[in-house]
């Protein structure tokens, strides 16, 4: 054979192949078989409101099958959703964690939300979503909760008021696998705020899960009574522990003058975070403009209003998750201004490249931003 | 505006495509659908730690030739050989440290007269290599000046290595590294792999890869091209001016498209056809083995762990050619772990460490249930990091800060690789690059091009050629390469 020929045939041999069989489609691998996620979002339907107290409601989701979902994504208990409404013509979010057992994830997710004090989002949720609705949602998110190749066996957890919501669903993943010992210190003013009280008792059953649960402002007979102290906390402390918190920033703050007795390695202590630990001194009005993919919008924002809400609240539809600045959905340019930038999830080369985070983002003079919407 | 290019994905292979079209004055546009360019070049954020997705290597000099081509000048650190291996099936450990020269006495020093048959190569390198190049600019291959490139071009590794007598063991030692390739020497392309050996050294980069693609996306713009981010492109329809691409919120117009995600995901979601020509080509394609990585950020520093070479590789058996029979289910104990600050000091803070450990699945191992797979997904990481103690006798558990798991579902789900495989269709048969490439002309359809890991290859070296080499066909200019 001459050798030119060598590599027609070889390619022949290839041409051979791809001629051969004719597929009328294209099968599914197995990776397509068990994901489903083709968006950034979840549609679901809200299937049942639960009063859980005066100000706190739970709300069942289901996947919305008109939309496409016959099931929801699994989720880790200690991961959060992110829910989107259009409210008075912004386009808003906001973070909940999923209280719901993580083995129901297919068929249903939970989350519970408490009535913020003119919180926007919390009131619209709480007075206007009914059964039946649809909303939007994130896929789930975020590392909080716990990893059998990182943690201790023995794990402390520390909740405040609503931040009970991720323990709930991690107490169903301990009672069914048999490897942490959870115990969750639950503090909240009175009785009447106790949420999930049924279900707690219920969970107190199983040998891996136990609830200790404290009133702060009245005593009661069946509960402990006071803040969250060493005292209440020592017999649980084993030689080696996790400790997870998840509360307003107070507790936080109590935490931290506690655990140290411990002796607890920083490396065992995690906190959800749902808020962000600034507050602007300055109230100064600037400019904020932003250069959209076929559009610039000119408003303005606010010194102690981060960069993202300034964007909500003049109708633009800024992409958002966590509003913590950990998720990086929200990552912006800017191109010009002063900004203070709280939080630590921005990438060395993503500061340098001037990318920020407008949902820890706050101005310090005239901004422009440039966000591909 | 009417584009004159739209890229889908703004991967390796999309961003030296969409520069090299820029640079030459092409109205170019990258919809990316995540928040952040570089496909699986990219970097996440774990506490204090930033991990790479994915190493990348620079074995060929002509990839920065390359990218200085576009007005980049890429920061690059030397990496010397430096892996432990483990044979199981023989109980046998082999180190391999330093150069091309060092390895080839090492083996010298295993196998009796190991250098009289590496020498062999040295020549067929010598040859090969030059004939190859020569192939990818499309130029005629004289037969009596690449007699060699002739007698061995359908040849895969191991036919090349029997026909020079090199023994099993040898065999087995010299091609120790086939875990990284993602495919078996006995379905490898010879000449193939002479373009991936070839090269003097290895090079790594020294900033994380996040930065690297955003200089290039910020080189691709000063250069005119646009790129827009969190834009899933879900249709493209033809039509006589072109091709109306549509995202989940937008409709751009462009005469071209370059898709930087496989042809088999684009035709099957995006420009769903009939063509039974075009669906064809997915007969050639093999989609295994697929991967499985977990990074982890230790607080402590690697020396201090015990963790002193940088590559780790566990083998249930070093021929390659017995062990993806026993790599067909999930409990195989096959693995490589990489400690990336032995590379790279700077990979982390002081006093902490960087490493992955990966496996590869083959057959249909990672047929999972969807309401197991998280619980599933921790357990093969756990699996895996127990395996890397017990083997290596490291302990590693214990300093584990963070801790994070990219299962096939991953993936697939950040970057569209077909069935969550790294190395995207795997090499092999009549789907080694050397046949991609012979057969080019014949599968190119008209106006819609593929660049990234399913076109010549998924190492670095190849998304960056294959960007280059796809859109200079396009701009009719010849292939500079060395």
């Amino acid at each position: 054979m001459k050798a030119k020929d060598k590599l027609e045939k070889l390619r022949l041999e290839r041409e051979k192949v791809i001629n051969g069989y004719i597929s009328k489609d294209i099968e599914d691998t197995l990776v397509e078989k068990l994901g489903d996620k083709t968006g950034p979002e979840q549609y679901v339907i809200v299937k049942k409101i639960i009063e859980e107290t005066e100000d706190t409601k739970s709300f069942i989701l289901t996947p919305d099958i008109y939309k496409g979902f016959k099931t929801l994504a699994p989720f880790k208990a200690g991961q959060y959703i992110s829910v989107r409404a259009e409210i008075d013509g912004m386009q808003i979010t906001r973070a909940y964690s999923l209280s719901s057992s993580p083995f129901e994830a297919l068929k249903e997710y939970r989350i519970t939300i408490k009535r913020v004090e003119n919180g926007l989002f919390s009131n619209y949720m709480l007075d206007k979503v009914k059964v039946g609705d649809k909303l939007v949602i994130s896929y789930p998110l975020g590392t909080f909760g716990l990893s059998k190749i990182r943690d201790e066996k023995n794990v402390i957890a520390i909740a405040g008021g609503s931040g009970i919501t991720p323990f709930i669903s991690l107490a169903y993943s301990c009672s069914k696998d048999d490897y942490f010992k959870l115990t969750v210190f639950y503090s909240v003013k009175y009785e009447k705020d106790i949420l999930f009280k049924q279900e707690i008792k219920e969970l107190n059953k199983n040998k891996n899960v136990k609830f200790v649960i404290t009133l702060t402002r009245e005593e009661k007979k069946g509960y402990k009574f006071g803040y969250i102290s060493e005292e209440m906390l020592k017999p649980y402390v084993k030689e080696f522990n996790t400790v997870l918190m998840c509360g307003p920033k107070a507790l936080y703050k109590t935490m931290n003058t506690i655990l140290p007795s411990f002796k607890i390695p920083k490396k065992n202590v995690f906190y959800e975070n749902f808020f962000l630990e600034y507050t602007s001194e300055a109230k100064n009005t600037f400019e904020l403009k932003v250069v959209l993919k076929s559009d610039l919008v000119i408003t303005s924002c606010q010194s102690d209003e981060t960069l993202l809400v300034a964007m909500e609240k003049a109708g633009i539809k800024a992409p958002s998750m966590c509003r913590v600045g950990m998720c990086g959905f929200c990552r912006s340019m800017l191109i010009s201004g002063k900004v203070k930038m709280v939080g630590k999830g921005l990438k060395e080369a993503e500061r340098q490249h001037d990318y920020i985070h407008p949902c820890i983002t706050y101005p310090e003079s005239d901004i422009t931003l440039r966000l591909d919407i | 505006m009417i584009y004159d290019y739209i890229i889908i994905g703004s991967g390796i292979g999309a961003l030296s495509a969409g520069l090299n079209l820029v640079k030459n004055g092409a109205r170019v546009l990258i919809l990316e659908k995540n928040s952040l360019p570089g496909g699986m070049c990219s970097t996440f954020k774990r506490g204090r730690f930033e991990f790479d997705t994915n190493i990348e290597e620079i074995n060929r000099q002509s990839t920065k030739k390359i990218l200085s081509s576009y007005g980049l000048n890429v920061e690059v650190l030397n990496k010397e050989e430096d892996t432990k291996i483990l044979d199981i099936k023989r109980g046998e450990e082999l180190v391999i440290q330093g150069n091309k020269n060092e390895f080839y006495k090492k083996l010298e020093m295993l196998e009796p007269k190991a250098l009289n048959y590496l020498n062999k190569l040295i020549v067929l390198e010598n040859q090969i290599y030059p004939a190859y190049l020569k192939l990818l600019k499309g130029l005629k291959i004289n037969k009596d000046k690449y007699p060699l490139f002739y007698k061995y071009c359908d040849k895969s590794v191991y036919e090349v290595l029997i026909d020079l007598k090199f023994s099993k063991t040898l065999i087995n030692k010299f091609c120790y590294n086939w875990f990284n390739l993602g495919t078996t020497i006995d379905r490898l392309n010879f000449c193939d792999f002479i373009l991936m050996i070839k090269g003097e050294k290895t090079q790594i980069l020294k900033n994380k890869n996040i930065s690297l693609t955003l200089d290039m996306v910020n080189r691709f713009e000063r250069l005119g091209g646009k790129i827009y981010y969190n834009s899933l492109v879900i249709k493209i329809l033809e039509d006589k001016n072109g091709f109306k691409v549509m995202t989940n919120k937008e409709e751009y117009q462009s005469l071209q498209i370059i898709s930087d995600v496989s042809s088999r995901y684009f035709f099957k979601n995006i420009m769903k056809t009939d063509k039974k020509n075009i669906l064809r080509r997915e007969n050639a394609h093999v989609l295994e083995p697929n991967n499985l990585i977990v990074y982890l950020g230790l607080n402590k520093d690697a020396q201090e762990i015990g963790l002193n070479n940088y590559q780790y590789i566990l083998y249930p058996d070093l021929d390659s050619l017995k062990a993806p029979k026993t790599m067909g289910k999930l409990d195989h104990i096959g693995l490589v772990a990489k400690v990336i600050n032995n590379a790279n000091k700077e990979a982390s803070l002081k006093n902490t460490t960087i490493m992955t450990i990966q496996t590869m699945y083959f057959k249909e191992a990672f047929k999972v249930d969807k309401a197991n797979y998280l619980i599933l997904k921790e357990e093969l990481a756990n699996y895996l990091i127990n395996n890397f103690e017990k083997y290596f006798k490291i302990d590693i558990k214990e300093y584990i800060e963070e801790i994070e798991i990219a299962t096939p579902k991953t993936i697939y789900e950040y970057t569209f690789r077909d069935n969550g495989c790294l190395n995207s269709y795997c090499f092999g048969g009549v789907d080694n690059r050397l046949n991609r490439i012979l057969n080019y002309k014949k599968e190119k359809i008209a106006k819609i091009s593929f660049v990234g890991s399913s076109f010549l290859g998924a190492s670095f070296d190849d998304r960056v050629l294959g960007g280059y080499f796809v859109t200079q066909k396009l701009l009719k200019k010849e292939i500079e390469i060395e």
